[in-house]
């Protein structure tokens, strides 16, 4: 799958960054700014500082590798066969953060490690899905809802 | 829903805690109160702490003094149709049944994890109860609702989804020195004032309206962010 710095995303035209969101099937983005059409397209697709550190985590939790940080549904073959375009996701929320991730078939504890940083889990926090408490070994199916359960406010 | 029309007179209303999430709250609570039509509780205000000076920054009060009697003076005057009280002193385990009674509304707006487990264990044992809860760290927090109708639990209680209410690592008011009194961690007054919001949102939700099916509720400044969870009631519970 191609990667690109944003310095080559930025010296495209409008038109060329159209073409390109439609080829990589990022939906939603043909009449929006260049300075939009590029966040969206590095964030799926970039290369550089801002995935340097899921990236990390990534690598040391698994085989996970990519993440939606809108929580989107992602359509990752575009020229696959009818069926198999996209990647399943699942909504993870921890407090009030929560997004939507191709989580399907990992572990709570794995997904725990993973999104440990961008939906700020705890190391300690037991792990709902459906809002039923779950062993950390436990394997998402499609469907499912995790949530990481987050201490509640002490001071007031 | 309250029937149209039926003014709702026995309703006693408990606010343990005007610091700076309670003295926010209870002027939204009372303004709200004095001009409903089918509402007329009596409140009751508890605290045993003294507004100084140096609560200014995140507190609503006119003078110095003890916060439920300068509270309860402050609303009356502000409100005339409110019928209110106050109770000088910090909850505990020996004090709780003149704070509390069967079928109160409670609102917990306390600054420590102790005396939130000490209320929720005594709610736990009444009839009816229907306990709000709020507390934040420095920009985000949470809001949950405990309702107990006929000796059954409507909703999980307060430390059903959280350990650290069920094994509080802090102590009581009364049990702190002056020096760690004096000592607080540092506030953020929108963090006060997002706990005192979800709190009159859970109240008109879970007694005006009786919807309760969501009993907590996170909200998180940084990210602009807040979310309300379904909590299942657990076999134990």
């Amino acid at each position: 799958m191609a990667r690109y710095k944003r310095e080559t995303l930025e010296g495209k035209t409008v038109k060329e960054l159209r073409r390109l969101v439609v080829d990589l099937g990022i939906p939603g983005f043909t009449k929006k700014p260049k300075d939009t059409i590029v966040d969206a397209i590095f964030a799926k697709y970039g290369v550089g500082a801002a995935t340097a550190k899921i990236s990390k985590v990534a690598a040391a939790s698994g085989p996970i590798t990519q993440v939606s940080f809108e929580g989107e549904s992602i359509l990752t073959k575009p020229s696959a066969p009818f069926g198999s375009k996209t990647t399943t996701t699942l909504r993870v929320s921890c407090g009030a953060s929560s997004g939507k991730f191709p989580v399907t078939g990992k572990s709570v504890r794995e997904v725990g490690d993973f999104l440990r940083e961008v939906l700020n889990v705890d190391r300690l926090s037991t792990g709902l899905v459906n809002g039923k408490e779950v062993p950390a070994d436990y394997v998402l199916k499609s469907g499912d809802n995790l949530e990481f359960l987050k201490p509640a406010g002490k001071k007031g | 829903m309250l029937e149209k029309g039926r003014v709702v007179t026995n309703m006693h209303i408990s606010v343990i805690g005007l610091g700076g999430v309670g003295s926010i709250l209870v002027e939204r609570l009372g303004r709200f109160i004095n001009f409903s039509s089918d509402l007329n509780p009596t409140i009751l205000l508890v605290d045993g702490d003294t507004y100084e000076n140096k609560n200014y920054e995140r507190q609503e009060f006119s003078q110095i003094g003890n916060k439920a009697e300068i509270k309860a003076m402050e609303l009356s005057m502000k409100f005339p149709q409110l019928k209110l009280d106050s109770f000088e002193a910090y909850v505990n385990e020996t004090n709780l049944t003149d704070a509390i009674r069967t079928g109160d509304v409670v609102f917990l707006c306390v600054d420590n994890h102790k005396t939130r487990n000490i209320v929720n264990t005594y709610c736990k044992q009444l009839t009816d109860i229907t306990l709000i809860s709020g507390g934040n760290e420095f920009e985000d927090g949470n809001v949950q609702v405990y309702i107990r109708q006929g000796s059954k639990d409507l909703t999980p209680d307060l430390a059903s989804y959280h350990p650290e209410i069920a094994n509080p690592d802090d102590q009581l008011p009364e049990e702190l020195s002056c020096e760690q009194l004096s000592q607080s961690e540092p506030q953020l007054y929108f963090a006060n004032l997002g706990v005192a919001t979800l709190m009159c949102w859970a109240f008109y939700n879970s007694v005006v309206k009786q919807q309760y099916e969501r009993s907590e509720i996170y909200f998180d400044i940084r990210t602009m962010t807040a979310d309300a969870k379904i909590r299942i009631l657990k076999q134990s519970d």
